[in-house]
């Protein structure tokens, strides 16, 4: 191509960079909701799909990567604070839905759609709202454990039995901060600290992702695991050598993460967004929660399940106030579980 | 149009704390060949530059018709109203453009139109012989071409000086024989004096009949080169007669 | 009329413009480099935060290192001989600049889950982390050799022939482009630094992770922005006695006397040694690592769920490539005219670019978010599209269209100039029939290394882009969590073919990107 043809060719070029960079859908005349999501991309999508189908309302879904992967959407909704473009977050778990709480960042409403969602997995001030959930779960390779020599404590993954086979994903983020959070809380200081020094003394190793223990469980480099349900349950329909147990039935029970959607305060599409939150916290949508490879426990005893998916009634829930689970995680990340991550990473 | 005549009044030019020229003054008339000899380094490329307009002297200044161009610091006549054609050192061809819309591009000060330039263009070719040249690029072409095709591109402006920046150099005795006598040739005809820099004079003797000599930025001799060939105070001269006389 | 000339006149009018065009693109990393200055807490930066400096440092050293003493030579046997397989080896080699770390690392991780538990714990830590940097490192110097050895003329390599055969050849070709592929090392050296990706993987601390533990665990941007001038300062003391070393040999003038563009040469035992080399890179650096990405399409692929994800993606995808590569060119070659031939400014410039290239893509694009929040609706359509994606993007990479611009105005001689100016050619005109079609080939290098760069950028776009305008990197990373493998596998698979595509597309339509 002769130069003086290329000039001319990446002017136009750029002039369609710009008329279509500048040129996005912005306001249009079909109603519009914007979603912000921590909920695994695979999960929401569908959900938020067929919500765009039933009311005719364009669902614009803006998903999270895992937060060790990127700095993450929570950022977003902080930075964009004094305009949100947001009108909803769903989030995956109710900690980040506290800290939209304390940040200012979420307003209350209380959808008529909650009935029968039990009140302990939602904020009193109604600044969110808990439904459909994923349980904290120990995962064992079948191929190298039997079910009775798998533990049924998360303390025991300290015991020699278990040396170098041992695995969580980094405490500092998502579902694991909240578990740690949630040992603190429940066992206490100095307790919860003998916990995690003892699981690194044993050799246990932090990994990046509850996805990463999934894969070195099943793939046998750990024995033993420390994940989400809907972890656990990728592996399962994969037909990878996996089985979980819903820890400590008869000490201090299971934690239990409900999903949390919010309404952001200062929405630009309010209606819509309290459409949205309408829709997401039905018996209709637990269901399809639970349906899905999400394999996510309906808080609602009366939605039914598959086989493979548990009852909230069939496990033991750790008892949590989640409310106060943001807060104590702040000072955890900035003191012990930092300082622990520092000490057993290279 | 009458052509200009320039006279230098005792130009400097130093860069920082590096001094290339010092106190150089020097008419040129119209009609008188004039080579500027010496070693590499002794400021002959920067005397060009400052009588093209490249450069603003750091003292001194250029005339024009007796009215100032150049003064210390600032260009008053900008390099394209100054009738001047130059071939540069390097050629400085424009590699991107045929050989065509190298000598047509050079026209672009003329403010003539697209025919007009050209048709001026074609014939600055001809009289380089190049003419077959035209669609090329100058990377296609052979050293000596492309030494044609710089010499077109500043006579094609109809120049009333033309200043060669030691355009001969790297050339073969016989391609630089028939350069120097196309350039001879095409100063009769076109009617443009011109100004030679060189560090042979074997070059200059064969074209310009008035010399002058820089040394370190200093002019150590001027006046008709037959008379400083006679008695040469520079050691460029005297070399260049020692060299003459000197039988295998 | 603008003489031509003052593309060539020193002043301080060029350090203003530079200066202006720097602070214009630090203007983003104001809000939160502010919060770290005025914190009341002091200016600490955690107590992990110096070790885990000390571990990227090695890392960008190492890969810097790696990619310089491989890529140089890769690129230079490309750039001088015709074998077969060339254009499909250097389009593979290609390929990790486009692919985020992210997955390259994950890619390795998979591939050594599959070959033993050894080779997992062979990986774990520094090894694994500076391996998932190398591809593109190796990719980025490969290329920019490619282009530099492509810029020697012909009369050069024959005279390095005469003097003493294909070694020769090879050995002064790598000399000529030894300065411009260890700037390019050094660049993605330093990008390393704000990438956290390997490392979390790998298990390995790092400065990178550490800021992404401020942002994503402790919300605390005062403290990250305080981490990012700790890192700035640390490269800046480390890399300017290398920059202004570099500066002034950033290039050579070209002879304008001979500037016949070489032809590939054809030499049996040099393009063996040449298909083996690349050959061997391409499976160490590429298909390794993607072998283990790709292993779950035996499973099966997931072509109907890939397929939606490309049509609601590929667009955006294109676009936030092309527009901040071009974008970056644009600015870049400004600047490089501004910063002229002077050595100073040179290396000045190089060292500013570097501390823009250094910071977190996060640092950036929040500035961005914190910027359009504050503006009124009607800025929206630059502070809050798909457009300040793209501009987002190129304000962390356009250094390395400014190090190619000014590498290609430094090698084009002054007398270009002056004879425009003697023959009254007006600068517009100069510019536009001469430099801007001058700078094709090394704008559309630029071009292309921003472009892959960019889309590998995923922190960027899921911090900046409009709702339901994800690019497909992002999608990948958005799903990959809990998806089944074969559908990531699936995803990573049609980014990969989509690039290639492009790839084919850019040397079949500009026709010089694998000469």
């Amino acid at each position: 191509m002769k130069t003086h043809r290329f000039v001319p060719l990446l002017g136009c070029l750029a002039l369609c960079v710009v008329l279509a960079g500048c040129t996005d859908r912005g306001e249009s005349e079909q109603p519009v909701v914007v979603i912000y999501s921590s909920v695994d991309e695979f999960f929401a999508r569908p959900i938020v799909e067929g919500f765009q189908r039933e009311t005719g309302i364009e669902a614009r879904l803006v998903p999270d990567t895992e937060e060790t992967k990127s700095t993450g959407l929570l950022n977003r909704l902080i930075a964009e604070r004094n305009r949100p473009q947001a009108d909803v977050f769903w989030s995956g778990d109710p900690v980040r839905a506290a800290v939209l709480k304390l940040k200012g960042l979420s307003a209350p409403y209380r959808s008529p759609a909650a009935a029968g969602l039990p009140r302990e997995f939602a904020d009193a001030d109604a600044h969110w709202t808990g439904f459909s959930a994923r349980a904290r779960v120990i995962i064992y390779n079948t191929d190298r454990l039997s079910r009775d020599e798998a533990p049924s404590s998360v303390l025991e993954l300290t015991d020699p039995r278990f040396r170098g086979q041992a695995c969580l994903a980094n405490p500092l983020f998502g579902t694991t901060a909240m578990h740690a959070a949630a040992l603190f809380s429940v066992l206490g200081k100095d307790e919860a600290e003998r916990f995690f020094d003892g699981f690194a003394a044993n050799g246990g190793r932090i990994l990046s992702s509850n996805g990463e223990v999934r894969r070195r469980v099943a793939a046998g480099e750990c024995t033993v695991g420390i994940t989400d349900t809907d972890d656990f349950n990728v592996a399962r329909q994969e037909g990878r050598p996996v089985a979980a147990i819903y820890p400590d039935p008869d000490g201090m029970g299971t934690v239990v993460i409900p999903n949390a959607v919010v309404l952001i305060a200062g929405a630009p599409h309010f209606e819509a967004g309290e459409r949205f939150i309408d829709f997401l916290l039905r018996p209709e949508t637990e269901r399809l929660l639970a349906e899905s490879a999400a394999a996510q426990m309906p808080l609602r005893q009366s939605v039914a399940v598959p086989a493979h998916v548990r009852q909230l009634d069939s496990i033991r829930p750790m008892e949590l106030d989640y409310d106060s689970l943001a807060p104590l995680l702040e000072e955890l990340s900035r003191g012990f579980l930092k300082q622990w991550v520092d000490r057993n990473s290279r | 149009m009458t052509p200009p005549s320039f006279e230098l009044k005792a130009l400097c030019q130093a860069y920082g704390n590096e001094t290339v020229l010092t106190d150089v003054s020097l008419d040129l008339v119209k009609g008188r060949h004039t080579a500027c000899v010496g070693p590499s380094g002794g400021g002959k490329s920067t005397l060009l530059r400052l009588l093209a307009g490249l450069e603003a002297p750091s003292a001194g200044s250029v005339l024009m018709d007796g009215k100032s161009c150049s003064e210390p610091g600032r260009i008053l006549v900008p390099p394209h109203r100054r009738r001047l054609g130059m071939v540069f050192q390097d050629l400085a061809l424009w590699p991107n453009l045929s050989v065509l819309d190298n000598v047509r591009l050079g026209l672009t000060g003329g403010k003539l139109s697209r025919e007009e330039s050209t048709g001026q263009a074609r014939e600055a070719l001809v009289l380089c012989d190049i003419e077959r040249l035209a669609n090329r690029r100058p990377g296609e072409i052979s050293g000596g071409e492309q030494q044609r095709v710089a010499l077109a591109r500043a006579v094609a402006v109809r120049p009333a000086f033309l200043l060669l920046d030691e355009p001969f150099s790297g050339l073969d005795l016989g391609t630089k024989d028939r350069l120097l006598d196309r350039v001879r040739r095409l100063s009769d005809d076109e009617r443009f004096t011109v100004m030679l820099v060189t560090h042979d004079p074997l070059e200059a003797i064969g074209l310009c009949e008035h010399a002058m000599v820089l040394e370190e930025g200093r002019l150590v001799e001027s006046g008709p080169f037959r008379e400083l060939l006679d008695s040469p105070r520079s050691e460029i001269l005297r070399l260049f007669n020692r060299n003459m006389t000197r039988t295998p | 009329m603008i003489s031509p000339m003052l593309l060539e006149r020193p002043g301080s009018w060029r350090w203003i413009g530079v200066t202006l065009g720097f602070a214009v693109a630090l203007v983003p990393t104001l809000p939160l480099v502010w919060r770290a200055a005025v914190a009341t807490d002091g200016f600490s930066v955690g107590d992990a935060f110096v070790p885990a400096l000390g571990n990227s440092l090695v890392v960008a050293l190492s890969v810097a290192a790696i990619g310089w003493i491989v890529g140089l030579p890769a690129g230079v046997l490309g750039g001088l001989y015709a074998f077969r397989g060339r254009a499909i080896l250097i389009a593979l080699l290609a390929l990790p600049a486009l692919v985020p770390s992210f997955l390259w690392a994950i890619g390795w991780s998979a591939a050594a889950l599959r070959i033993g538990t050894g080779a997992s714990q062979a990986l774990t830590g520094f090894p694994g982390t500076a391996l998932a940097f190398c591809g593109m490192a190796i990719s980025v110097v490969m290329l920019t050799s490619l282009a530099t050895t492509r810029s020697l003329t012909a009369s050069q390599i024959d005279a390095a022939r005469i003097a003493g055969g294909e070694r020769t050849v090879v050995v002064q070709s790598c000399r000529h482009g030894a300065t411009t592929a260890g700037l390019a090392a050094g660049l993605v050296g330093v990008l390393t630094l704000s990438d956290p990706g390997p490392g979390q993987i790998h298990g390995l601390r790092t400065a990178a992770g550490e800021m992404l533990t401020s942002f994503s665990a402790l919300y605390d941007f005062a403290l990250a922005g305080r981490q990012c001038l700790v890192l700035t300062a640390a490269v800046l003391l480390l890399a300017l006695p290398a920059i202004a070393m570099a500066a002034p040999r950033l290039s050579t003038q070209l002879l304008a006397r001979q500037s016949r563009a070489p032809v590939l040469a054809r030499n049996r035992r040099v393009s063996r040694i040449a298909i083996g080399l690349l050959t061997l890179l391409a499976f160490l650096f590429v298909m390794l690592p993607l072998t283990g990405l790709l292993l779950p399409l035996l499973a099966g692929a997931e072509i109907l769920a890939t397929w939606n994800a490309l049509t609601r993606t590929g667009w955006n995808t294109l676009l936030y490539a092309g527009g901040a590569g071009l974008a970056a060119v644009t600015f870049g070659i400004v600047m490089a005219l501004l910063a002229g031939r002077s050595a100073t400014l040179g290396a000045a410039c190089l060292a500013a670019g570097l501390a823009l290239f250094l910071q977190p893509p996060a640092l950036i694009a929040l500035g961005f978010v914190f910027v359009g929040s504050d503006a009124p609706a009607w800025a929206d359509p630059l502070l809050r599209s798909r457009l300040t994606v793209c501009l987002a993007l190129a304000t962390r990479l356009f250094p390395v269209a400014l190090f190619l611009g000014m590498r290609a105005w430094r090698s084009f001689p002054s007398s270009w100039s002056a004879a425009a100016a003697v023959h009254g050619v007006p600068a517009r005109t100069f510019l536009r029939r001469i430099v801007v079609p001058m700078f094709g080939f090394p704008a559309g290098t630029a071009l292309l290394i921003v472009g892959l760069l960019a889309t590998a950028d995923v922190g960027t776009v899921l911090l900046l882009h409009p709702p339901g305008q994800a690019s497909l990197p992002l999608t990948i990373f958005t799903v990959m969590a809990n998806a089944p493998e074969t559908l990531v596998a699936s995803l990573c698979l049609a980014y990969v073919v989509a690039a290639v595509m492009v790839l084919v597309l850019i040397h079949r339509v500009v026709g010089r990107i694998v000469h």
